[in-house]
């Protein structure tokens, strides 16, 4: 299961439509501030976190999350229309994508991070 | 009592002295496309920081995440602010979900959790389409009440018309209304930006033209006709042409600190009188502005080689600058603005404008254009510049209508350069029409042009016959 945390249904509609189509279930949440609850009630094997959250910084709330011992084995990928791939790296995060994002990057940076790999890009790392 | 809040751009802040009042409730209104966004995020950022936070909400007008992806290009973006002190919030979920109350209620929330001194909400108008006109009015007295109650200047952004702003309720709310407007002129876009009210506050009034740039904003304040400064002078002396019997023609030279007209067809030799002007200049330690929208720089510099000139090492000295402007391109209060930052920076004391032609091209509006040269003709006088214009008149012979630019009643010479036919032959002409405050040689004279410049020789023989 992949918990997507966003700001907007739609863009969220978009990604857990991508994420559902290739049989990952997904759990949306909107509020950031119940994150780390959610993260230790529904135990993702992956988190999807933009960095313009409502009311909060999304790279503040991954820095967070890996510090809390609770839940910081659980891999973060930061999906965001800001450019920040480097401060996603210093966060703490397993992979960065640009938003608007396609399917199948979508798709291969999910499986990599799955699978135990980076899904950063050489100069990011 | 807090400074003004800058609009990040300096430019701007003169015309409304300094920037918005603080504390203040500021609308900013204008069609999509004219840069209502890219005004306030630019401003948001040039004044947000960690102690002053900034939250630019967004409602339905346009995704708050193609917002953000556009304002990623501007230079006065800072990636690293985002949601530490400039929050974006996207109000649209709760608007579409939960109403115009709850909206009203999580904007000030946010506004009160983050202590933020700045906020906008984009689109402010875009609010009304989701209730009725008596709950829109509630919620806008709720936010003017809870603006009032912070330290917050709140900027509030719509697609309103000049129409709108006579009866909608946000423009009698409002400390202050700026207007954007973009119109069509030929093949170009005339932008440009108007205050059209700002409460217990000065301003510049009129249109002031902008553009757009990775930059943000770049504004040029229109050119106003300037106070005489307290120590101003009438300077008695004389600027010499650079043709000797020009300057006998005109009583030992023009007067320093005045505005010469050169009006004549094409070729007649207008460009090379104002090149003689600025090389006589600098031989006599005044240094010199050129503002060509005829000649780019390298045609200028050939034009000048040819008669012995160096206009390379005249601008490597610091004696010389030029500014070269597209005709088809420029504003003019681009080009009036540039100029008078030029000529600050460069501290010349003689300015050729080359030519009125073009600067009224770049007007795009006579009425415009003939306010403008009046200004920039009296913004040279105070600085105690000598100008010269030049001007094309397309009659080749015969006497010509100069009154087209209205420059030759308002400038303090005028100089002709004309051809005239006697019988088969084409000769050249020149004729001071007028010199203020001063006398003049009233005859018509003959002169050449070789490869050291224009020479003028005597009167035409008597009898002579022109034709026409």
């Amino acid at each position: 299961m992949i918990l997507l945390i966003d700001k907007d249904p739609i863009s969220a509609d978009s990604i857990g439509y991508y994420l559902e189509s290739a049989g990952y279930d997904v759990l949306t949440i909107f509020d950031p501030r119940g994150a780390a609850d959610a993260i230790a009630a529904a135990d993702p094997e992956l988190v999807i976190l933009e960095v313009i959250l409502s009311g909060m910084n999304g790279l503040a709330l991954c820095q967070a999350l890996k510090n809390d011992e609770s839940v910081a084995d659980v891999p973060i990928l930061i999906l965001s229309v800001l450019s920040a791939e480097q401060r996603a790296l210093e966060a703490g995060a397993q992979g960065f994508l640009l938003k608007p994002v396609g399917r199948e990057e979508l798709l291969t940076s999910v499986r990599r991070i799955l699978s135990g790999e980076s899904a950063l890009s050489a100069t990011a790392k | 009592m807090r400074d003004r809040i800058s609009t990040g751009s300096p430019a701007f802040d003169s015309i409304i002295e300094g920037g918005f009042p603080p504390n203040s409730l500021n609308i900013i209104m204008g069609l999509p496309g004219t840069g209502k966004t890219i005004l306030t995020e630019g401003l948001i950022f040039a004044n947000a920081s960690p102690q002053e936070k900034a939250i630019y909400f967004s409602t339905v007008a346009e995704p708050l995440d193609k917002i953000v992806h556009y304002m990623q290009g501007f230079t006065f973006f800072r990636p690293e602010a985002v949601q530490d002190y400039v929050i974006f919030e996207d109000l649209s979920r709760v608007l579409r979900e939960e109403g115009i109350e709850c909206t009203v209620a999580r904007i000030a929330a946010l506004l009160r959790e983050h202590e933020a001194r700045y906020a906008v909400i984009d689109s402010f108008k875009a609010l009304r389409s989701f209730c009725s006109e008596d709950d829109f009015r509630r919620a806008l007295q709720e936010l003017a009440a809870v603006a009032t109650s912070l330290p917050l200047t709140f900027f509030w952004v719509g697609e309103y018309g000049e129409n709108d702003t006579h009866h909608l309720p946000e423009f009698a709310v409002a400390d202050s209304v700026i207007e954007l407007v973009l119109n069509k002129v030929g093949t170009r876009d005339n932008r440009y930006l108007r205050v059209l009210k700002m409460r217990g506050s000065g301003f510049l009034g009129g249109e002031h033209s902008y553009r757009i740039s990775p930059q943000g904003l770049l504004v040029f304040p229109r050119l106003v006709s300037p106070m005489s400064s307290p120590d101003y002078e009438t300077l008695g002396e004389r600027a010499l042409t650079g043709v000797e019997v020009l300057d006998e023609m005109v009583a030992e030279g023009l007067w320093r600190g005045s505005s010469t007209a050169v009006f004549g067809p094409p070729g007649s030799g207008k460009t090379l009188l104002g090149l003689h002007f600025i090389f006589k200049g600098m031989e006599m330690g005044e240094k010199g502005l050129i503002l060509s929208m005829q000649e780019n720089p390298i045609q200028q510099a050939r034009i000048a080689a040819s008669f012995g000139w160096d206009i390379a090492a005249a601008i490597d000295s610091g004696q010389l600058r030029i500014m070269y402007v597209s005709p088809v391109e420029a504003s003019i209060d681009e080009v009036l603005y540039n100029l008078t930052r030029e000529l600050d920076e460069s501290s010349a004391q003689r300015v050729v404008i080359d030519s009125l032609n073009d600067l009224e091209a770049a007007a795009g509006d006579l009425m415009r254009f003939h306010d403008l040269t009046y200004a920039l003709l009296q913004s040279m006088v105070v600085r105690g510049v000598t100008l010269f214009l030049t001007a094309e008149i397309p009659d080749l012979f015969g006497t010509s209508y100069l009154s087209q630019f209205g420059v030759s009643h308002i400038s303090d010479n005028v100089i002709l350069l004309h051809y005239l036919r006697e019988e088969s032959e084409v000769k050249r002409a020149i004729t001071v029409l007028k010199t203020r405050g001063s006398q003049h040689d009233t005859s018509i004279r003959q002169f050449s042009i070789d490869q050291t410049g224009l020479h003028i020789a005597g009167g035409f023989s008597k009898g002579t016959v022109f034709a026409h």
